[in-house]
């Protein structure tokens, strides 16, 4: 197996972009990581999209080979990846594999999704259809409502509260005002997230990440291959997935998600490393409680710390842990199959010193956790400044 | 686009070649029997476990003697959300509360709660309840002990 690296990154602006298709997001965000790496679509062995459904929200499926037909390239093999909300970060990890695997020696891994041409109810709906049709979503249970039922169970066992969550909101949303391409520039306070209107009791609307389009690209090529390109290219350390029931019901521990604990401690392995050797981490934070939620099972907090430690600042881009420095899904936008592909450039740009004024000093090791369905699928990837 | 749950809430009413069936069909199974007013799991023969909703394989020996039964449908309350945002098909329900609740076999089984939002708490005893309005898995309703 090779090493691999990222060596170019782009990225649209988050948020409601109006007339536009997914493909000429991703297109946009393409061109960008493609200058940035110094090279030319022709250079392009294959491409990776991440997409939930370009057939609810655009009326488009086969959504691959729209990617190369608008950068013209053509007859390069192009793959749609769909796992929900982790369709990005797998379209990231499809790419590292195939370039590990040797296979390909520069591939495109995008992400997309339009959602803002839908009203809301039926968003809501497309995004239910990520959980069980059967034993859940034919019950009217949301995905805030799924997040919510945990947030309960999470609330009775280790004494986590609103508070707590509406934290990590105000801090997101802290960060965000230094991210030109974040969806919302807003800063807002923790009784704005209180008192804001309730979506699935007890998690409010700044509780919950947006209804958001835009697009991320990165592009992947062998380690043995990085100074062929521009800039300062960034290690793929390791990689992990892994799954669990498509019900919540059908698991034993409500406060938490085993798969989050399985991908990050495999990614922990692969890499040799521990959570003390990371300085800076994007985490799935559709829901508040999924960031608290999220630092507990990756071990960065023991279970019940997580809650406590964004009330106490040491998430905050300044503080000892810097999470979500992006703005994270909650106030960067939730393009659901941007969304891992966007971690991935955030923490690439965080390495290479190209964050600008929310670069965080010093940060040589990132990792990134992306979550699908109620945490049906998990995504980690852990990377490293190169040189 | 209507997306009024438009293609999967219908049943197959065609012929089953039953005798090159080999498909354990659990979910119409549970859906049969919650038309009668009966909660359903899959008994694994092999090692006794019951799964509640009821699965082809059986989660902790593997085993595919499964065979689909009526389970009691007492328990208790693990946890709940009042939803205020639904989607289409709920739209006119709300708000409506959810929660996921452990049987007394200690499987679970999400359903909506039929209890006014002021007397829910962690732990309360719950009974089963089926709503007429609605079919198959949807007519789970989760009333007072
Ligand atoms: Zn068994």
């Amino acid at each position: 197996m090779r090493d691999v690296a990222v060596i170019g990154t782009g990225m649209t602006k988050f948020g409601s972009l109006g007339r536009v298709t997914s493909r000429e997001l991703v297109t946009a965000a393409s061109i960008e990581a493609m200058k940035d790496a110094g090279i030319e679509p022709k250079d392009i062995d294959a491409v990776y999209i991440g997409q939930l459904s370009g057939d609810i929200f655009e009326h488009q499926m086969h959504a691959a080979p729209g990617i190369p037909d608008y950068l013209g390239l053509a007859n390069v093999p192009a793959t749609r990846v769909e796992a929900a909300c982790a369709s990005g970060g797998l379209s990231i990890m499809h790419a590292v594999m195939a370039v590990a695997g040797g296979f390909y020696d520069l591939v495109l891994a995008a992400g997309a999704e339009k959602m803002t041409n839908l009203p809301t109810a039926h968003v809501t709906e497309a995004l239910s259809m990520c959980a069980d049709d059967v034993f859940e979503v034919s019950l009217g249970v949301t995905f805030p409502g799924a997040f919510a039922m945990m947030a309960r169970a999470h609330d009775k066992e280790y004494g986590t509260n609103a508070e707590m969550r509406a934290a990590v909101a105000v801090k997101n949303h802290e960060h965000a005002l230094l991210n030109p391409k974040a969806q919302f520039q807003k800063q807002i306070s923790i009784d704005k997230v209180l008192n804001s209107i309730m979506i699935a009791d007890p998690l409010t609307l700044y509780d919950c990440s947006p209804i958001t389009d835009g697009a991320a690209a990165a592009i992947v090529v062998p380690w043995e291959d990085r100074h062929k390109y521009e800039g300062i290219p960034v290690k793929v350390r390791s990689f992990a997935q892994a799954s669990d029931t498509m019900s919540l019901h059908d698991r034993s521990d409500l406060t938490g998600f085993t798969t989050t604990k399985i991908a990050a401690q495999k990614a922990f392995r692969m890499a040799n490393l521990e959570p003390k050797d990371i300085d800076i981490l994007e985490i799935h934070d559709c829901f508040t409680i999924a960031e608290i939620m999220a630092l507990e099972d990756m071990g960065f907090y023991k279970k019940g710390e997580g809650g406590r430690a964004a009330l106490d600042g040491e998430t905050r881009r300044d503080g000892h842990l810097p999470v979500n420095v992006s703005g994270g899904l909650k106030a960067k936008g939730h393009p659901i199959g941007a969304t891992g592909v966007a971690q991935v450039v955030e923490i690439a740009n965080q390495l290479r010193g190209k964050a600008g004024k929310r670069q965080v000093a010093d940060v040589e090791i990132g990792m990134t956790q992306n979550l699908g369905g109620s945490g049906s699928t998990i995504v980690c990837h852990i990377l490293e400044r190169g040189d | 686009m209507d997306l009024d749950r438009p293609l999967f809430a219908t049943f197959w009413n065609g012929v089953i070649d039953l005798e090159h069936d080999s498909i354990n069909r659990v979910i119409e199974k549970y859906e049969r029997l919650i038309e009668e007013g009966k909660i359903s799991g899959s008994k694994c023969h092999a090692c006794t476990r019951i799964m509640v909703p009821p699965r082809p394989v059986c989660r902790t020996c593997g085993s595919t003697d499964i065979e689909v039964v009526e389970v009691e449908g007492q328990g208790r309350l693990l946890t709940w959300t009042t939803i205020y945002v639904g989607p289409p098909s709920y739209e006119n329900n709300v708000p409506y509360t959810v929660g996921i609740v452990e049987l007394t076999n200690g499987e679970r089984l999400t359903g909506i709660v039929d209890i006014p939002v002021s007397e829910l708490k962690y732990d309360l005893p719950v009974t089963a309840a089926f709503d007429d309005e609605r079919q198959g898995a949807a007519r789970l309703r989760w009333k007072k002990a």
